[in-house]
């Protein structure tokens, strides 16, 4: 049985247990009064807290945007891109988005060839616009990242250096899925595409599986359920066997995506090794396509 | 900028001062634009800069915490609330009140270790404090009204 210690407790209301360990914590408090009392204060302490949450929408007040706009200088930002290997780092594309953005920017057209073979952006802005910029970074978080997204991948059009091949921005995604970004359909179609072909490293499936999961919503992502084990999935026989084989351990969950049927299993190389994640895709032929982790 | 007024609040108690190191912060960052590392996102860097900025105000005895002029607003952003959180939480060590404000507005543990360099079970130890303490304060207001 799981010891209930006051931060575990105090993680669990703040949802930041992991569900096996959330169930544990369930069934422990169900005999536990003085837990559950604890679970109460620690319940009442979040919602106060979270009122702070009120300050993110108060309007800005004059009095700062007025500041900001008397000071009113110019600066010069020279981003150089390292080396060449980094020539197209979304990193130091990311820095110009957010260094040159303006209010009511809407499309930059920063992901024109000319631009994304310069070896320099150069963004000018006033305080009044980094503030902006600020404001909006946080706003428009998500959307900054899928350009990023997609500026990897437009550089990825371009030819390659020293020979160096650009994979599928896996990790691009999963930041952007952990910072919250919400994907566009477009970049929802190329991850299945890409989870077809290539074999991206477990940990950023197990990003794609958390996009999955808060995605229950999105109509294209549908029918996602949880299953515990592999019995649950009324697999044939040699279905059964192939995934034992393949060290299938469990399944986390099934979901349709754009019409093809996907599955999310844990698998482990060896017992008492790391357990990584693999997706699944069923093909237009019937076929599973695994993805497997690294 | 709304998350840098946030934390401005958790490190002065006045609206106006808040506001002043919110504005201090952007100049700051415009200043030390050619030490930005864009592989972390411009927000986390921000509020560094903004920590480092209170800090050394603190240490110079600037007036950060001044003569409360009678005509500003001050920290009770929801008067006639039943719990002002606001006013609770100043009265809370600063390495509380950080956490706690972080917290507030959606930092997840693991970000809020990330953003003030420290380990996430100081994070969460000093989040656990913070709420024990805050839940005392709760409680003793709620009987006083």
């Amino acid at each position: 049985m799981i010891k209930l210690t006051d931060e575990l407790l105090m993680a669990y209301v703040d949802a930041e247990l992991s569900e096996a360990e959330r169930n544990e914590v369930e069934i422990a408090l169900a005999n536990d009064a003085k837990a559950r009392d604890e679970v109460e204060r620690y319940r009442k302490t979040r919602s106060a807290i979270d009122q702070l949450a009120n300050i993110l929408n108060e309007p800005i007040p004059d009095g700062l945007s007025q500041t900001v706009h008397n000071d009113n200088q110019q600066f010069n930002v020279i981003e150089s891109q390292n080396k060449a290997k980094q020539a197209t780092s979304w990193l130091a594309i990311a820095a110009s988005l957010v260094i040159g953005m303006t209010v009511g920017a809407g499309s930059m057209n920063y992901f024109s060839a000319d631009t994304a073979q310069d070896t320099n952006a150069i963004a000018s802005y006033k305080i009044a616009e980094l503030s902006k910029a600020l404001e909006a970074s946080n706003i428009e978080q998500s959307k900054l990242q899928e350009q990023v997204i997609v500026a990897e991948k437009e550089a990825q059009k371009k030819p390659v250096e020293n020979g160096i091949n650009n994979i599928f921005p896996f990790k691009l995604v999963s930041k952007a899925i952990d910072n919250g970004a919400k994907l566009s359909l477009d970049m929802q179609k190329n991850i299945v595409a890409e989870l077809n072909k290539t074999a991206p490293p477990a940990t950023e499936v197990s990003s794609f599986s958390k996009l999955i999961k808060r995605s229950k919503d999105n109509s294209l992502i549908s029918n996602a359920s949880q299953y515990e084990t592999l019995g649950d999935l009324q697999l044939t026989e040699p279905e059964r066997d192939y995934l034992v084989s393949n060290k299938i351990k469990s399944v986390v969950g099934e979901f349709t995506y754009l019409g093809k049927k996907c599955r999310l299993f844990e698998y482990q190389q060896q017992p008492k090794t790391e357990v990584s994640l693999l997706i699944a895709c069923r093909d237009g032929s019937g076929e599973w396509r695994f993805v497997h982790g690294q | 900028m709304p998350q840098l007024r946030a934390y401005a609040r958790s490190r002065v108690p006045n609206i106006n001062d808040a506001d002043d190191l919110v504005s201090k912060t952007c100049v700051r960052v415009l200043e030390k634009q050619q030490q930005y590392n864009p592989a972390k996102p411009l927000i986390a860097w921000a509020i560094q800069i903004m920590k480092n900025i209170s800090i050394d105000d603190y240490r110079k005895q600037k007036p950060l915490v001044g003569e409360i002029d009678p005509n500003t607003p001050d920290v009770f952003s929801n008067p006639g609330t039943a719990i002002d959180i606001e006013r609770l939480l100043h009265q809370l060590p600063m390495e509380q009140r950080e956490v706690l404000m972080l917290s507030g507005i959606g930092y997840r543990y693991k970000e809020i270790a990330e953003q003030l360099s420290i380990p996430t079970g100081t994070v969460m130890s000093r989040l656990k404090r913070g709420r024990d303490t805050l839940y005392d304060l709760m409680n003793f207001e709620g009987e006083r009204s």
